[in-house]
């Protein structure tokens, strides 16, 4: 067996997420290195009094990011367990989940207004309803008869 | 496992985590008050919320406001904010008194000799922590505080009697006898909002304050309201949106206010304030100052303020049934002589009457983020970025931003002291922390000043080896200024040895703090300095020989340390140390017998009246 060898039994939703899911991994690794890098050469732009919101924002995004990735990934694995497939909507909420709630938190720490993150973290509440909206899918599948 | 059970868990866990609070936070209470049965209290009310209520939002002005002495001008006493040495010392033998820390509490002990056992009172609240830490404990008497006798020097590392300090009379060893004041005094200027509370027929205080030390709030006015309308985010985005002044009308920004209600905010504690009647300081004592920021604060009360005495019946009652008091804070032209009233200083001067002067020309109460320098650094005086020096005075008259104009200007080398604006604009005319310290009246310099009101002039301070008649031969000269008639003595002998041996101790310790001034040491022969500062070594006031010594030490000639001489022991209990000091002299002996002779002829003329100088 190569290293693109067909695995028997996936479909192309659970290749949909574990893309996502590794991809997310990968951009949210490399931003997590960024953030050491800024720690490591205590840049003001990150670290002074005057930037905290900002420093509280990236670190949201890192921390959402990686979680998110994480979530794509179980779900891609969870899909093969499940006895009804989920509504393709839950896809859907899920991929705007991972992309909207980490954006929003990025974009918010860009632009700030003293303690408020900038209008980026509007993505925010929008990301966090489509991840509600898909858990909820999720687990009323799971509950189908 | 069914969902009817995972809302039942739920449930039950929401319930124990509540009860646990409510019983952690009724136990928490409890303690607290108990430990704070016996000191004022912080209580927030009348619309105060506390700096913790600023900090979510005002991250960066929390900081810088955190590093100032503004915040630790009153603390509870906790062994970060006690500096003091408490490992177990006997500062005092008769009586004695002692200081000894036990865990995190820090006790004072007391009694009258050594063979009476040792009274402990908990030290509770602590003032200061620049210069010097005065520490109070509780009395055990409603919620009355007595001051601990013996001040902890933060520089000298070493505990000395109160009346060091501060510059009053010589007498007899003191007990401790400020019980009450800070209650009755202190709690005005050192605690924002603070509410003496004092009872004066039962004698019982139940003082309180909005927040220890000068807090957000003492400059920005009660938060409640402010805290309230931004608590929504639609309404703080709707004010990021808008960014005009209307959207921050919920409080007071101190920088969008005129030069005369910005300055007054400071006032509050860099000035003297009077209530108008008995019923107002009767309200004041209950809820603590009517006046809020931002308002004028004339409409509350009225300013103590000599040099406008003609005009204010209310002042000139004052100087003339008080004169001790307005003597002690003010010269005789009203100019004042004490640090604390800068406010009274600036508002005589022609930048702030006929210009736009105000407190924060030069100061800023949060270190801008652009500021190189440290936090620390700037909390010595918080002054504005670049305003230690000339662009204080050159943001407005730009023309002596010229090195020729300002040469021109002040008849001395572009580089040198002598054309620091400060330096004779703003001389160190005026006394606080056994320091002297810059007036805050923009003045020009004055021979007919010094010899009529006895202030030293900027010119006298800095060439201190030249006499009063120099000065005015120096100002005619170069800036056609008329000389005053002047005393054989004031056109012959060195301003610094007539005043500081003649002069009254307010002038003696000027004098001291002006030789301690490096660019007085730059400017002026050293010869006089040993015998005059031998004289001011041995003088009868605490605070002028502590000065003393340490403008001798401070000349490069000494070393520092190698003068064995403690200003702390009365000069009638150990040998004098003038013969010594004169010895130290390199004056040729021609010249050092002239100054000898000078000083015999002059001590016996000293201006003896008791001085005591309320900074």
């Amino acid at each position: 067996m190569n290293d693109h060898q067909e695995v028997a039994g996936t479909t192309p939703a659970v290749q949909q997420h574990l893309r996502f899911g590794w991809s997310g991994l990968l951009v949210f690794a490399v931003l997590g290195v960024v953030l050491e890098g800024l720690h490591a050469w205590k840049a003001t732009a990150y670290l002074g009094v005057d930037n905290e919101t900002r420093r509280l924002m990236w670190t949201l995004a890192h921390a959402h990011g990686v979680g998110l990735s994480l979530l794509q990934i179980a779900y891609a694995a969870s899909l093969k367990l499940m006895a009804a497939v989920p509504a393709a909507l839950t896809s859907r909420l899920l991929n705007a989940a991972t992309v909207l709630v980490p954006l929003g938190f990025f974009l918010g720490g860009v632009n700030t207004f003293e303690a408020d993150p900038g209008f980026g973290i509007l993505l925010v509440p929008v990301g966090a309803l489509a991840l509600i909206g898909a858990l909820g899918s999720l687990v009323r599948a799971l509950f189908a008869r | 496992m069914r969902p009817g059970s995972v809302v039942g868990v739920v449930a039950l866990l929401v319930a124990v985590g509540v009860a646990g609070m409510r019983w952690e936070r009724a136990r928490a209470n409890s303690a607290r008050e108990e430990a704070e049965a016996h000191r004022p209290v912080v209580v927030r009310d009348d619309g105060y919320v506390s700096s913790n209520a600023c900090r979510s939002c005002h991250a960066r002005e929390y900081a810088t406001w955190a590093g100032s002495y503004h915040r630790t001008m009153t603390q509870v006493a906790t062994p970060s904010s006690v500096l003091g040495d408490f490992h177990n010392q006997r500062v005092s033998d008769a009586p004695v008194y002692t200081v000894e820390r036990d865990g995190d509490c820090f006790l004072f002990g007391m009694a009258d000799d050594a063979s009476q056992p040792l009274k402990h009172y908990p030290v509770t609240l602590v003032t200061g922590s620049h210069h010097m830490q005065i520490y109070w404990y509780e009395m055990g008497e409603s919620r009355k505080l007595g001051q601990l006798p013996y001040v902890y020097m933060l520089d000298d590392k070493r505990w000395v009697p109160r009346a060091t300090v501060f510059l009053e009379p010589p007498g007899p060893k003191r007990k401790p006898d400020e019980t009450g004041r800070w209650s009755a005094a202190c709690i005005s200027c050192h605690t924002t909002q603070g509410q003496p509370r004092i009872d004066a027929g039962s004698h019982k205080f139940d003082s309180q304050v909005a927040e220890f030390g000068i807090a957000c709030e003492a400059c920005h006015g009660p938060g409640e309201s402010h805290v309230q309308a931004n608590t929504s985010p639609l309404a703080r985005y709707q004010k990021h949106l808008a960014d005009d002044d209307a959207a921050h009308a919920d409080i007071v920004q101190p920088k969008r206010l005129d030069k005369r209600r910005a300055s007054e905010i400071c006032s509050q504690c860099h000035s003297l304030w009077q209530d108008n009647n008995v019923a107002e300081t009767e309200s004041s004592n209950l809820h603590g100052a009517a006046y809020r920021p931002g308002e004028d604060a004339a409409d509350k009360r009225w300013l103590v303020q000599p040099s406008h005495s003609a005009k204010d019946p209310r002042v000139a009652a004052v100087v003339k049934n008080y004169p001790r008091y307005v003597e002690g804070q003010f010269w005789p032209d009203g100019m004042a002589r004490v640090s604390g009233r800068e406010f009274s200083g600036m508002i005589d001067s022609p930048c702030y009457t006929a210009g736009e002067m105000s407190c924060l020309s030069c100061h800023n109460m949060h270190k801008p983020t652009d500021d190189p320098r440290s936090v620390a650094q700037w909390a010595d005086d918080q002054l504005a970025k670049g305003m230690d020096g000339d662009q204080a005075c050159t943001q407005c008259h730009k023309s002596m931003n010229e090195p020729a104009a300002l040469t021109a200007h002040t008849k001395h080398a572009q580089a040198s002291d002598g054309s620091r604006c400060y330096n004779c604009h703003m001389p160190r005319t005026s006394y606080g922390l056994l320091k002297s310290m810059h007036s805050h009246k923009i003045s020009l310099p004055s021979a007919a000043e010094t010899s009529v009101v006895g202030r030293p002039n900027a010119c006298n301070l800095c060439h201190l080896d030249k006499s009063l008649g120099w000065t005015a031969t120096q100002l005619k000269r170069l800036y056609d200024i008329d000389s005053p008639e002047l005393s054989d003595d004031f056109k012959s002998v060195e301003l610094s040895l007539l005043m500081g041996v003649r002069g009254d101790a307010g002038q003696r310790a000027l004098i001291a703090g002006a030789i301690e001034w490096q660019a007085a040491q730059r400017a002026s022969s050293h010869g006089i300095f040993p015998a005059l500062l031998g004289v001011l070594m041995d003088d009868p006031y605490d605070a002028v020989r502590y000065m003393a010594g340490r403008a001798l030490e401070s000349l490069p000639e000494f070393q520092a340390g190698s003068l064995d001489y403690d200003p702390v022991p009365r000069p009638e209990t150990r040998p004098p140390f003038a013969p010594r000091a004169a010895r130290l002299s390199d004056l040729p002996h021609q010249q050092a017998d002239r100054v000898q002779q000078v000083i015999d002829r002059l001590l016996p003329s000293r201006d003896q009246r008791a001085v005591m100088l309320l900074e």
